[in-house]
């Protein structure tokens, strides 16, 4: 699904350009739960950035589903991003201006979807991720894991493919943490592919495979369990 | 000056609200500046001049008809009379106006120098100098005017006539004023300071002047001042006031007429147009409403400027965070706050600078004739150092009050910096809408202005005013010109260029002579005043001007005859033009006059006033023609072969007139002037308003987009297009805009309304007028806060949603 070749990503200020993705290569599977390891600033949250299309590499290519997306433009990149891909963060990013259930529509409002199509989507992701009891409260009246979960039921509300999840569960508790590593493990098996990005073992075991970055390179991909 | 070097990095960091911020206190003390100007050019007439406060122009006041009038000009005796009764006067002052053709200094070598018509040439007395501040540079000022045909002039009247030759020189040189000769006695220096007392050139009173006795004539050409300690003032009146009525005793009580003087103290005088003519004179209700103006302006440009500060407040709020976490007080802040702004209005104030060089070059023509001379540097300084002083305390209170308020600990967590600000934005939403119904009202104000007077130019005006040329009949003695001014006409009419000529009046100017016609009528008889223009034989069908009933002029027509309107026609009661035709009338003098035909009404006003009764008269007569008009051919490019035949015409029958000519069409715009004025002051007005709206609105929207940087990003990486996101950003700006527009349309509906009845020929304000000024408003706004929004569309969301 995910094919990526000898990318390189450089940040550049006006003086100095640092490498932040060196010569990597990554092919993610269809239906595969990888998780990315490495220390802070080894560039695993870049390369999780780009495989979600919203940043873009130096060089190399980047084959997704078979099409080479390395060069696409913004209004593509963004086309191929609202259908196939879904997001999950370290800190939920709910907007606190909308509801559980306005939260978990946008995906489908930018899709087109017509509405009593999407209330009933909205609905039934709502109900597999159980908030559905609180889809008319704002995001700050719930408990982390609640957001949490909320932020899954978004991401996987359009279907997507593939599902990127950036320390999905750095801001949780440990009870609250399982839960959502549950809930990942669960659409995994019901066939979305995960990337997740982690610094924690405990995480990490709930994937196939870990791939574990250091200063910008792959250093080692290893098979779980 | 390392707070300065700190404030100059941190602007320059913050380079794009730092022009913003300039940009709008720079509009804000431009126009102050200007309006300081203004203010104290204006209010500082007359302020130089010696014991000022006991100084008095002599007026001139009357009853008619129950309705009281002022008058500045003075029956000659009462200067003579005044002299002899009352010996205890310090100054008694006259001031009469002189005229003259030409004049011209003798010269045994070459021609003589000439100059046309100058101006501001007085009659007065030594005393004149004795009241007024004047340094005299050669001559003796007791004795400079003393004798006739003596002529005092100022150094600017001196480099104008005599160049660069030294003083010294010009005394006791002749000048030939219509061939009467004056010897210079005196030179003196102009007057510095503004004044109404404008006079170049100080002739002695002519004897005949001083003998008249006719107390019932009043001229403005004669002028009075009289220094004179007040207790002094109540017997002065009561005596001339006294001796007027006597003299006059009968014609007062035959017409029911009645005239007094009246004293108006030199500190009035300026702002008394009535008592004047001739001199400049403001009006103190203008002056206020342009102080008003300016501050209005002023506060504008400072709540922009708090808007734009507050809104950049989050970006600096991790800073005064981090530094209050170091021990920075809450006063060391300010301060810095303060001297940033104190910074920027300097910088404003010296950007200005050409933008006010740049407004007193563009509108020159709004501004009083010596206003450019007129420097007060000093009251200049004070004025700006006050003014930046107020601007930078004003603009820093607000904000200032902001960053005390900002908790250390909130910002350290990057938590609230949305609260920080949120309490000032819904008074800013309605500072916007208040800034833009004022905006509004000005576009709409342009767009109906602008229309009016492009309805004005284009109107059809009833006769034909494309490709003529008038040229002045030559009246002046000197110019030698034959009595006969159609040996002219007949001479260019030999040639093929010249389509036709007409002599007369030109159809819409100012120049007529008015006059009584009587009609004898059912109930006794109709008496019409009205304008009548003189022609000749070919003026109705050189303007191609319609004829409706009679017949058209013809050179036999200069006694006995006359052309109507139809507005005279139905004035005089006549029920049709065919009636009217044929009809023996009476002129003002009871003499009978035979109406030859009736024309269609064309405007010979302009468009502000109704078309009026008017009446033609052919005469042959060179000072009642005026002007010869000349058709050109149809092409413009055969104009300048056409006009040069005309001069070489002119040459041989008007050897020493010049060949004057100009384009009727460019002559009629003049009769605008004031509506043009009118307008491009408007469109100034239009330009600053939308200028400061937009400034605000851009601050407004920076905040906004600030604090929904993330909503944004998360939008965004869930396929919100850009599109979208400025859709978001905009709308609630789009809605504010929308009701200021709704605010503003029946308010400038109404006003633009009662501007427009001042004109008898008006458009009819559209509705789509209103829509296009309403949409071109939303345009502009749009375009301000798409720069800001676009941003905050086109940024990464990965920075927004970063986790650190």
């Amino acid at each position: 699904m995910i094919k990526i070749t000898n990318l390189q990503k450089y940040y550049r200020t006006e003086e100095v350009e640092t490498v932040a993705l060196n010569k990597v290569n990554i092919h993610v599977k269809e239906g595969e739960f990888v998780a990315v390891m490495g220390p802070s600033g080894c560039g695993k949250s870049t390369l999780l950035n780009i495989i979600g299309l919203l940043d873009d590499l130096d060089e190399g290519s980047y084959l997704f589903n078979g099409t080479e997306v390395a060069k696409f433009k913004e209004s593509n990149r963004s086309n191929l991003r609202k259908h196939n891909i879904g997001f999950v963060f370290q800190s939920f990013n709910l907007i606190d201006e909308l509801t559980v259930f306005e939260n978990v529509e946008l995906p489908l409002v930018y899709t087109n979807v017509p509405a009593a199509e999407r209330k009933r989507r909205v609905e039934e992701v709502l109900e597999k991720v159980q908030i559905m009891h609180r889809r008319n409260h704002f995001p700050q009246q719930l408990s982390g894991g609640q957001q949490q979960r909320v932020a899954v039921a978004r991401a996987v509300v359009n279907n997507p493919k593939l599902i990127l999840a950036d320390e999905p569960t750095g801001n949780l508790d440990s009870s609250n943490g399982n839960e959502v590593m549950q809930l990942l493990t669960e659409l995994n098996e019901a066939g979305t592919t995960i990337v997740m990005v982690t610094h924690s073992e405990h995480d990490a075991k709930f994937a196939d495979r870990v791939i574990r970055m250091l200063d910008g390179q792959v250093i080692m991909a290893t098979q779980t369990i | 000056m390392n707070h300065i070097k700190l404030t100059l990095r941190k602007l320059w960091a913050n380079r794009f609200f730092t022009t913003l911020n300039i940009l709008g206190l720079a509009i804000g003390i431009s126009a102050c500046w200007i309006i300081f100007r203004i203010v104290n050019y204006e209010l500082s007439f007359d302020k130089s001049i010696p014991n000022n406060k006991h100084i008095y122009q002599i007026v001139h006041k009357s009853v008619f008809d129950g309705k009281e009038n002022g008058f500045g000009g003075l029956p000659l005796p009462l200067y003579p009379y005044i002299l002899e009764k009352f010996t205890n006067i310090d100054q008694l002052v006259p001031v009469y106006n002189r005229s003259y053709e030409e004049v011209s200094i003798p010269s045994s070598t070459n021609t003589p120098i000439s100059f046309d018509e100058p101006q501001e040439i007085k009659s007065t007395t030594s005393a004149y100098f004795d009241m007024l501040p004047y340094e005299w540079i050669v001559g003796n000022p007791k004795q400079a005017l003393s004798a006739p045909k003596q002529v005092v002039l100022t150094l600017s009247r001196v480099k104008q006539y005599f160049g660069n030759t030294p003083p010294e020189s010009v005394l006791g040189r002749t000048l030939n004023y219509d061939s009467t000769l004056f010897t210079v006695t005196g030179i003196v220096k102009d007057l510095d300071d503004p004044s109404s007392f404008t006079a170049k050139e100080f002739m002695p009173i002519p004897k005949e002047e001083l003998q008249n006795d006719r107390w019932s004539n009043s001229n403005s050409d004669h002028k009075l001042y009289v220094k004179i300690a007040e207790p002094q003032t109540a017997p002065l009146l009561k005596n001339i006031n006294a001796k007027v009525a006597e003299m006059n005793k009968e014609i007062f009580e035959k017409y029911h007429f009645k005239v007094w003087f009246d004293l108006l103290p030199l500190s009035q005088k300026h702002f008394t147009p009535e008592y004047a003519s001739g001199e400049y004179t403001a009006n103190r209700k203008m002056l206020l409403g342009l102080i008003g103006i300016g501050i209005f302006l002023l506060i504008l440009a400072c709540i922009n400027y708090v808007n734009l500060s507050t809104a950049q407040l989050p970006y600096r709020a991790k800073e005064i965070g981090i530094r209050k976490t170091l021990g920075e007080k809450g006063q060391h802040l300010t301060l810095k706050f303060a001297l940033e702004t104190f910074t920027i209005s300097i910088l404003a104030l010296l950007l200005s600078i050409p933008f006010v060089s740049y407004f007193t070059w563009q509108f020159n023509d709004f501004l009083p004739n010596n206003f450019q001379d007129f420097n007060a540097p000093i009251a200049t300084l004070i004025f700006l150092a006050t003014l930046i002083i107020l601007i930078t305390l004003l603009s820093s209170i607000y904000p200032t009050f902001l960053i005390n308020k900002v908790k250390v600990i909130d910002v350290l967590k990057i938590k609230s910096l949305g609260s920080i600000i949120q309490s000032g934005v819904s008074l800013r939403k309605v500072l916007i809408v208040f800034q833009f119904v004022i905006a509004q009202f000005f576009v709409i104000g342009t767009f109906i202005i602008t229309a009016q007077i492009t309805f004005m130019m284009k109107a059809d005006l009833g006769f034909e005013k494309n490709a003529i040329i008038s040229i002045p009949i030559p009246q002046k003695a000197k110019y030698e010109a034959p009595a006969n001014p159609f040996l002219y006409k007949q001479a260019i009419l030999q040639h093929a260029k010249i389509q036709d000529v007409a002599l007369g009046h030109q159809p819409l100017d100012n120049n007529h002579w008015g006059s009584n016609l009587a009609v004898p009528s059912d109930t006794g008889e109709i008496q019409l005043n009205l304008a009548f223009k003189y022609t000749d034989a070919d003026y109705l069908s050189f303007y191609r001007i319609k004829l409706l009933a009679g017949r058209s002029t013809v050179p036999g027509d200069t006694t006995g005859s006359i052309f109507i309107n139809e507005s005279t026609r139905k004035a005089l009661g006549f029920a049709s033009n065919e009636i009217a035709a044929g009809q023996n009338i009476n002129d003002h003098s009871g003499a009978p006059i035979r109406i030859q035909g009736v024309f269609q009404d064309f405007h010979s006003k302009n468009l502000h006033t109704p078309v009026a009764p008017l009446a033609l008269v052919v005469t042959n007569n060179k000072h009642s023609l005026r002007y010869f008009n000349v058709r050109l051919p149809d092409q413009p490019s055969k104009w300048p072969k056409a006009i040069a035949t005309l001069e070489k015409e002119w040459i041989k029958i008007y050897p020493k007139a010049p060949f004057i000519y100009s384009f009727y069409d460019e002559d009629l715009k003049t009769f605008y002037e004031s509506d043009i004025k009118q307008s491009r002051i408007i469109n100034l007005a239009t330009a600053i308003t939308i200028i400061l709206s937009c400034l605000g609105l851009i601050g407004l929207v920076t905040v906004t987009s600030f604090q929904r940087t993330k909503e944004i990003g998360i939008r965004k990486v869930l396929g919100s297009s850009v599109f979208g996101i400025i859709t978001l950003l905009s709308r609630e700006y789009i809605r504010l805009i929308i009701i200021a527009v709704l605010i503003t349309l029946p308010i400038a509906y109404w006003s633009m309304n009662k501007w427009l009845q001042e004109f008898a020929y008006r458009i009819e304000i559209q509705p789509w007028m209103l829509l296009l000024a309403g949409f071109s408003t939303l345009l502009i706004a749009l375009l301000s806060v798409s720069y800001q929004a676009l941003k905050a569309a086109r940024a990464n969301p990965i920075e927004s949603l970063k986790d650190e």
